[in-house]
């Protein structure tokens, strides 16, 4: 089964269609008033059929030869982008009673604790995909992820790993109270800025091979049309000494006037190199932690301060405060 | 920014709206402000403009409010109002004076405030993000999208180097047989598939028009209209602006009632096919080419040179003009000027040509052909037979060469190929004229005498011989099942193929013969596609009149992924119509040693302008007897034999010229 065609499938699953297999890659569909709805597929009375190969087509005219390019196809892509475009994860399983914690967080950081309170607190990632799309005489997108963690917002690159250890759940297991997070924007600024940084790379690239490209076009054309013309104006030389009409000669050359300032306009809106950045998804990741308060002792110095440890990576992640 | 507000104290209807553009600092309408303050009116423009500021705040990006328009709704009773902008352009100029400009999603905010869903949920959303995304043409993402097609490494490389170093704009010119339409084809459905095209034209010659359309449709999934269709005519010029994929004849294109159409339109892609038809730019038909306004466009052509080295100058200036400099330029640098087809300075011409044209060759291909082996099996046919064949046969000519109606002519021309197949054919044909015309039925009853075939008796003792599974070709439903029949009969197993199974009892046919059949009995309808490489034996139990079908069932087998020599065995009744058009396609031109597509580029170096089969009716019907038939064929074979040793000879000096140097590079 090709891609497309699972996607399809489970398309019609998720949004409460229904869906039977006819024969190998063609299938009836039964939707949902309101999906149809959404899919602008006003006139379908009951049944929809689908078809994964051109050729069943000659048995089933009606089907919807379901290919990239097909309307329907890219309303489907529409629907599903927007159903589901954010989610939220609880990780479970977690030692949120770490054996001798003051001894790892002394080992760590290489200071005394004298004293450590702890609670856990429920903290929060963000992982955020964009859609980088730039556009010239081609298009191409890439999509680029970015992980934050929402208490600091620094980048979390360590997460899909810890997504593969701990359990996924839809509902919240642990009872404990949010950690304070940045602000939505702020968050949001930051994930874009990281994004956009990948792709102005990617964008200066393609725009430095776009305007080399150019370059060369426009230097080839116009040294085309000035050696057009140069020919044309020997002719035209010639014409004169024979005491033929030139009138042809100046039609000519004005064409070629026009025809090299298409030509260069052209190039010119080759030269131009839009980049789109626009965000898809979002997956909210809650994961408990525990709060840290510590007093430590550090040379000869005694100081306060509040951390987090991450039961995930068994590391003090952030420093939240520090007092002398 | 102001507003020419309604009047608000009128009676407004839920849903109502209106259009406005805005300008200078925002003011709300003073008649609206004591309703503003009693809070009888909830008017959302200020919302609009935080949800702007914050929008901008968000973003983080200066934005300027655009004019308009805006729309102003009336969203709920009593009177709530609200204000959006209709277009709304994130963009980040800061980067415009790099030639970039950066745009953001106003979407963004949405994503980000929208009701978080269970992560299975968003997965779907995950899988269509990625499934829609295109990515550099590193990746080709149509790849997955071709039916029926072995996909072969020159070919994807054809499609990346066209789209990534030439842009879109590029001379196809492959040797014969090594997939030019397929790669045109990956092209067109990578830019389709990306969006970045929509319109789409396709030149090429009238013979070819069916064939393209078949290919789209049935191999990228493309549908198109030919500029013959009667939905096409009926619409007149304005078909050329409605339909998005066309495929006409470059013949029908220049006609002044359609030239203006054709090149009014803003063509996303053009396909030129048998693109040497261009090779010289004093034609309407190049003319036409250099005239169409249009953004990719690939020239397909075996033999871009024929005469004179102008000519290649001529096919690229439509690409790139100025690449090869003026057409003066051209011939005083790279044309000797003692021989025109003589180059000069070969290298600096390599390394321009290779900015715009890629030239795979078998030889240095990964695809290896393996060795055809052909055999003609002339059957003696016994009295009864030969007389049936010759009253019939006779009966076809003396009445075709009177006959004025086209429907008529073709039923007696389908007789005679009928006779050609077999007696059951020809009977089941005789049936269907004598239903219409008494005067048949002589001859439905001479048919009906016939007992036993010495062909289909040779073809029983040829499959023993031959062993293996087989592959057999049959242009009649009737013959077809009077072999199986046979075949039933002497306990051979038989998978039954022809246009009127659907797809599915297709691929179980196949699938029947890829296990436990021995033999594969096809009409020539539908087994295009299917791949039967898996077997190496074929016999074509008649013979199609035109050598183009006959490369094709020949293709079916002797094709990519054929890892053992193919044995082809040609069934004819000797002393017949067909033994001598055999000959002429065996003796002449040897025919089964042919590459695919090379049957094609004679017939196109042919002087004639009519098809093989019409012009070999033609000399059958101008003929009084076999002796003088034969003598006509033996002319026409010359011609078709000089025909290929012209193509031989333009295919050489494209090796010379061309040699390996416009192979497509590795990544």
């Amino acid at each position: 089964m090709s891609p497309l065609e699972s996607f399809i499938l489970d398309y019609l699953d998720r949004v409460g269609g229904a869906w039977e297999r006819l024969e190998p890659q063609l299938y009836q569909a039964l939707l949902p008033q309101v999906v149809l709805k959404r899919l602008k597929l006003f006139s379908v009375d009951e049944e929809l059929l689908l078809s994964f190969d051109p050729e069943a087509l000659a048995d089933y005219p009606k089907a919807e030869l379901i290919v990239f390019g097909n309307p329907l196809l890219d309303q489907i892509l529409a629907d599903a982008k927007s159903y589901g475009q954010s989610a939220e994860i609880y990780l479970s399983g977690f030692d949120l009673h770490p054996y001798k914690l003051e001894a790892m967080i002394e080992k760590i950081m290489g200071v005394r604790v004298l004293e450590l309170k702890q609670r856990p607190l429920m903290c929060r990632y963000a992982w955020f995909w964009f859609e980088v799309s730039l556009t010239s005489d081609e298009k191409e997108q890439d999509l680029i992820p970015v992980i934050l963690d929402m208490q600091l917002g620094d980048k979390a690159n360590h997460l899909p790993e810890v997504l593969e250890r701990f359990h996924q759940l839809d509902e919240p297991v642990y009872p404990y109270p949010d950690a304070p997070m940045l602000h939505l924007t702020e968050l949001y600024e930051r994930a874009r800025q990281l994004a956009s940084g990948s792709a102005m790379q990617l964008a200066r690239r393609r725009k430095e091979e776009l305007d080399l490209r150019a370059d060369h076009e426009e230097l080839r054309i116009k040294s085309y049309f000035e050696d057009l013309h140069e020919e044309l104006s020997l002719r035209q030389g010639k014409a004169v000494q024979k005491g033929e009409d030139i009138a042809k000669y100046e039609q000519q050359a004005l064409q070629l006037v026009l025809e090299e300032k298409v030509r260069l306009q052209d190039i010119a809106d080759k030269r131009r190199l839009e980049l789109n950045l626009k965000l898809i998804n979002v997956l909210w990741i809650v994961q408990p932690k525990l709060a840290l308060r510590l007093r430590i002792q550090e040379a000869k110095q005694q100081r306060e301060l509040e951390a987090l440890w991450d039961p995930a990576t068994r590391k003090i992640d952030m420093q939240t405060r520090q007092t002398a | 920014m102001s507003l020419e507000p309604p009047n608000p104290l009128a009676d407004f209807k839920v849903g109502d709206s209106w259009l406005y553009y805005l300008s200078g600092d925002f003011q709300l309408p003073e008649i609206w402000l004591p309703l503003l303050e009693d809070q009888t009116l909830r008017l959302n423009v200020a919302d609009a403009v935080k949800d702007y500021e914050a929008l901008e705040v968000l973003t983080g990006i200066p934005l300027a409010l655009p004019a308009g328009p805006y729309q102003l709704s009336l969203e709920d009773k009593p009177l709530s109002f609200k204000l959006k902008p209709l277009h709304v352009e994130l963009a980040d100029r800061s980067l415009e004076k790099e030639g970039i400009k950066l745009s953001y999603s106003q979407d963004d905010a949405n994503v980000l405030q929208s009701l978080p869903k269970k992560a299975d949920v968003m997965e779907l959303s995950r899988k269509a993000a990625q499934l829609s995304t295109s990515f550099g043409f590193d990746e080709l993402i149509s790849l997955s999208m071709l039916r029926g097609v072995d996909i072969l490494e020159h070919q994807t490389r054809t499609v990346k180097t066209v789209l990534r170093r030439f842009r879109g704009r590029a001379i196809l010119a492959d040797e014969v047989g090594m997939g030019k339409t397929i790669e045109a084809g990956m092209i067109l459905l990578e830019l389709f598939s990306r969006r970045l095209v929509k319109h789409i034209l396709v030149l090429c010659p009238p013979s070819l028009i069916e064939q393209w359309q078949h290919e789209l449709s049935r191999k990228f999934g493309i549908e198109s209209i030919s500029h013959d269709h009667p939905d096409f005519k009926a619409m007149g010029q304005q078909a050329w602006q409605h339909f998005p994929h066309i495929i006409a004849s470059y013949h029908t294109a220049k006609l002044q009632q359609h030239r203006d159409a054709v090149k009014e339109r803003l063509w996303d892609l053009v396909i030129i096919d048998e693109a040497h038809h261009l090779r010289n730019r004093r034609t309407q038909t190049w003319q036409l080419a250099n005239d169409l306004k249009k953004k990719y466009m690939l020239l397909l052509t075996a033999t871009p040179l024929q005469n004179n080295l102008e000519e290649l100058f001529n096919l690229v200036t439509l690409l790139k003009p100025g690449l090869l400099g003026t057409a003066k330029h051209f011939g005083s640098t790279f044309i000797n000027p003692k021989d025109k087809l003589s180059p000069r300075n070969l290298g600096k011409l390599h390394e321009l040509l290779a900015e715009v044209m890629v030239r795979n060759r078998r030889a240095n291909a990964t695809v290896r052909f393996t060795k055809r082996f052909a055999k003609t099996e002339r059957v003696p046919l016994d009295v009864k037979e030969m007389t049936f064949y010759q009253q019939v046969s006779g009966y076809v000519r003396a009445n075709l060469k009177e006959e004025r109606s086209v429907a008529k002519r073709l039923s007696l021309l389908s007789l005679q190929r009928a006779m050609g197949s077999s007696t059951w054919a020809a009977l089941a044909s005789l049936e269907r004229l004598a239903e219409r015309d008494e005067v048949f039925s002589p001859l439905v009853a001479l048919a009906r005498e016939q007992d036993g075939s010495s062909k289909a008796q040779r073809f029983l003792e040829l499959l023993k011989e031959f062993g293996d599974k087989v592959v057999v070709f049959s242009q009649f439903r009737e013959s077809q099942r009077q072999l199986a029949e046979l075949l039933d009969q002497a306990g051979i197993e038989t998978a039954l193929f022809h246009g009127g199974l659907n797809r599915l009892q297709k691929e179980a046919a196949v699938q029947h013969f890829r296990g436990s059949a021995k033999v594969f009995l096809s009409t020539d309808a539908g087994s295009e596609g299917r791949n039967l490489q898996f077997c190496h034996g074929l016999i074509n139990y008649d013979l199609p009149w035109n050598p183009l079908r006959i490369e094709q069932r020949v293709g079916r087998l002797s094709r990519i992924g054929q890892q053992r020599d193919v044995y082809i065995f040609n069934l004819v009744a000797q002393d017949t119509l067909e033994d001598d058009i055999l000959y002429l396609l065996e003796a002449k031109i040897n025919l089964f040693e042919l590459v695919m597509g090379e049957m094609d580029m004679i017939l196109g170096n042919m002087d004639e302008e009519v098809e093989l089969e019409d012009l070999i009716t033609k000399l059958w019907l101008d003929s009084d007897d076999r002796p003088s038939f034969r003598k006509r064929l033996d002319a026409l074979g010359d011609n078709l034999r000089e025909a290929k040793e012209r193509y031989f000879a333009q295919r050489d000096l494209d090796d010379k010229l061309f040699g390996d140097h416009l192979a497509p590079k590795m990544d």
